[in-house]
């Protein structure tokens, strides 16, 4: 075969799969991958590089929401992901155009469109807020109904302690947690030491991780499902 | 009771911070002792928990890249700007300017209309005018061309690029075609046609054109 071609970096198949299991190496492949050429078609049409930063994000959520339903597949009317995602964000640019909202520029887009995403809740007010993330039910085998049962009440159980901490905490977990940040980050943002933050952490993280143990709803989950268990321990966030 | 070492090793593991000979340790202690386990395990399932959402995670890694997105590429932002000094703003306008009787053809992907089948409607990506920041593009077809389709590219001076007559091959849906390395800033332009002696298919399919850019950036206004 001739060098110069590559095949695609990623298969239909794999793109999906990623984007099922929230791999965000994949979706920033992808946004790689398309950003180019939503510019271009943005830009030909009188919108702008932020504009068309939007309208690739919307079609990525758009498709990303398509990919959780299993049964989706990009076999039936439009074959292949190229030709799929062009048609999105063609018809994302063209909703936009037509409401009028391409004055978007300035402001964060917010992922609480549709389905799912709509489940986002905030916790408290101002700086303490946290909000729902991924949800976490979908590490379980769905065809095993008693191990996404036993997820989804492990994961109320998290939200109900985190609903419990006080501020102070409930701000380490958004900043630790949330915002993915590292101990000197966190100090740094909160202008205060590191021997803070170590108090801070000892404080917050290590009751709640005891309680959370001493929960039925962990115990249950350790002790009936030890597959989901080693599954969860293993899924590392950095290389999946 | 874990020690305050233990508990900072589980923060790593949890992150993916653990190199790969840590990484086997830890996880052969995983494999032996409970309270290790138990407590990694709730470690796991709050970072899980409270994650942000795989999007919105994405939209912070390409904001914190900025443009380093694609800086592993040949034509990231800090080449462009280097590669700004080499050109006078005559040669710039030369490099960039666009050729009449090819943009015509180009604008046949969007504006006359043409049989269903022909290549220039099959072609969906790449859009028209891109700024190709990575050393390919990535062609997508609806519906995929039946036969064989042979890839050329040459720049504003009709000058084919190494690559010509290469094979994308027939019912593809999607394909990418390296560039050659080091391509000068620039208009470029793209060509399609089919890979066949049968004049029918020839005419059905017709010759697909568009256009690319390399270092858009430096384009004269």
């Amino acid at each position: 075969m001739n060098k110069n071609i590559i095949k695609p970096f990623l298969s239909d198949d794999e793109i999906i799969a990623g984007f099922r299991a929230g791999n965000h190496d994949i979706i920033v492949s992808i946004y790689k991958m398309i950003i180019p050429n939503v510019k271009a078609f943005v830009i030909s049409r009188g919108g702008d590089n932020e504009g068309a930063q939007d309208v690739a994000w919307r079609a990525i959520t758009k498709f990303w929401q398509r990919c959780q339903n299993p049964d989706f597949e990009l076999k039936d009317r439009i074959k292949g992901f190229g030709a799929y995602i062009s048609r999105t964000y063609r018809n994302v640019w063209f909703d936009l155009k037509n409401e009028g909202e391409l004055k978007l520029k300035n402001e964060t887009f917010e992922l609480n469109i549709e389905t799912e995403l709509e489940e986002n809740e905030e916790y408290a007010e101002n700086s303490n807020t946290i909000s729902k993330g991924f949800n976490v039910e979908k590490y379980a085998d769905d065809h095993k109904i008693d191990e996404v049962v036993a997820l989804k009440n492990a994961n109320t159980l998290i939200w109900k302690l985190v609903d419990k901490l006080i501020p102070k905490c409930r701000d380490f977990f958004k900043l630790y947690f949330q915002e993915e940040l590292s101990y000197e980050e966190i100090a740094e943002i909160k202008k205060i030491s590191a021997s803070a933050i170590r108090k801070q952490k000892s404080e917050c993280k290590e009751p709640f991780m005891q309680e959370m143990l001493k929960s039925k709803e962990i115990k249950e989950l350790i002790e009936n499902f030890p597959e989901l268990t080693e599954k969860i321990l293993k899924y590392h966030s950095k290389s999946t | 009771m874990l020690s305050e070492q233990d508990l900072i090793l589980i923060e790593k593991y949890a992150r993916g911070e653990l190199d790969a000979s840590a990484l086997s340790e830890f996880e052969h202690r995983l494999r032996n002792d409970l309270v290790l386990r138990q407590r990694t395990f709730a470690e796991k399932l709050v970072q899980l928990s409270l994650s942000p959402h795989p999007i919105v995670k994405s939209q912070r890694i390409v904001a914190a890249l900025g443009d380093d997105l694609f800086a592993d590429e040949d034509y990231g932002q800090a080449d462009v700007q280097e590669k700004a000094q080499e050109y006078t703003l005559e040669e710039l306008l030369d490099m960039f300017r666009p050729l009449a009787h090819i943009e015509a053809e180009v604008l046949h992907r969007s504006g006359v209309s043409l049989p269903p089948e022909s290549l220039q409607n099959c072609v969906v990506l790449p859009e028209n005018g891109i700024n190709c920041l990575e050393s390919k593009l990535y062609f997508a077809f609806n519906p995929t061309p039946n036969v064989p389709i042979i890839v050329s590219v040459m720049d504003n001076r009709e000058n084919e690029m190494p690559l010509a007559n290469i094979l994308i091959p027939a019912g593809v849906e999607s394909y990418q075609v390296a560039l050659p390395r080091n391509l000068k800033p620039g208009k470029y332009y793209w060509k399609l046609r089919p890979d066949t002696d049968d004049r029918q298919l020839r005419r059905r399919y017709g010759v697909a054109v568009g256009s690319f850019f390399i270092g858009a950036e430096l384009m004269p206004k």
